[in-house]
């Protein structure tokens, strides 16, 4: 597997883990506990990583 | 023609290593990797095995800094945004531009290092070492290991960025930096299982 590859594949491995950390803020409300920071930097971070995925596909198509 | 002129015409010359359809380069960093595939996995093995058989566990984000963990966590997922940079812009023969993302990627690894520091004096600070309890054992020798491949990707990255002085058209340079980039995109891939098995479960 090439870099590109594995880069692709570790992107997509964090949004992962931001849709994981999104749930994980839910479930926080629901306790009562303080979630709206985490659950704010999950949403923000799948966007942008979802944004910069697809940029970098198109981008270095070549390399 | 004779025949061992045929021969030689026809017998297949492997160049630069490929024999197996891939540089020897980049097959020794993969079966580099499946090695340490296997160590961390029996670590991660042995932390679920430890918590089934607890008769009590804590919750992560009860012991553990999550915003610290969270901030970790996007500074390791940049530095692999700079790593593949570095690669793209050796592959372009833009030597300035791999030195300053290949600066970049070793400054994020020095960041989480500090962030791990300051998260490791508060456990010492509180009086919690790994024999303190299971858990602890656990966390410390999971992002312990983990801070020492940082370490060393610190080590290769630099190495690389030194000799990009001297080496950069070298033929062989632009296989080393995406072996290193594999390398790097592998400590990160652990951390992002590591950060929820520990922190968030």
């Amino acid at each position: 597997m090439s870099l590109k590859k594995f880069h692709l594949f570790f992107i997509t491995t964090s949004l992962l883990l931001m849709v994981f950390v999104g749930a994980w803020a839910l479930h926080q409300r629901s306790l009562g506990k303080d979630w709206i920071g985490t659950g704010a930097t999950a949403v923000v971070g799948f966007i942008i990583g979802l944004i910069y995925a697809n940029w970098f596909r198109v981008k270095y198509k070549s390399l | 023609m004779s025949s061992a002129t045929a021969v030689s015409e026809h017998t297949p010359v492997h160049h630069s290593g490929e024999s197996t359809g891939v540089t020897n380069a980049k097959l020794g960093i993969w079966l580099f990797l499946a090695s340490e595939i296997m160590l961390f996995s029996t670590l991660f093995t042995t932390y679920i095995v430890l918590r089934l058989g607890a008769a009590s566990w804590p919750r992560g984000w009860d012991v553990l800094n999550v915003p610290l963990g969270m901030i970790n966590t996007f500074v390791l997922i940049t530095s692999s945004v700079t790593m593949v940079m570095a690669y793209a812009k050796a592959h372009e023969k833009n030597l300035k531009g791999f030195q300053t993302y290949m600066s970049l990627t070793i400054f994020l690894a020095f960041v989480f290092l500090i962030n791990k520091g300051i998260e490791y004096s508060a456990h010492f600070r509180h009086n919690e070492f790994p024999s303190t309890s299971i858990f602890h054992a656990v966390y410390f020798t999971l992002t312990g290991l983990h801070g020492l491949h940082v370490i060393g990707g610190i080590i290769v990255n630099s190495t690389l960025l030194y000799l990009s002085k001297t080496d950069f058209d070298h033929p062989l340079f632009l296989g080393r930096v995406e072996g290193a980039g594999l390398y790097w995109h592998f400590v990160d891939i652990v951390w992002i299982f590591l950060f929820p098995a520990l922190y968030l479960l």
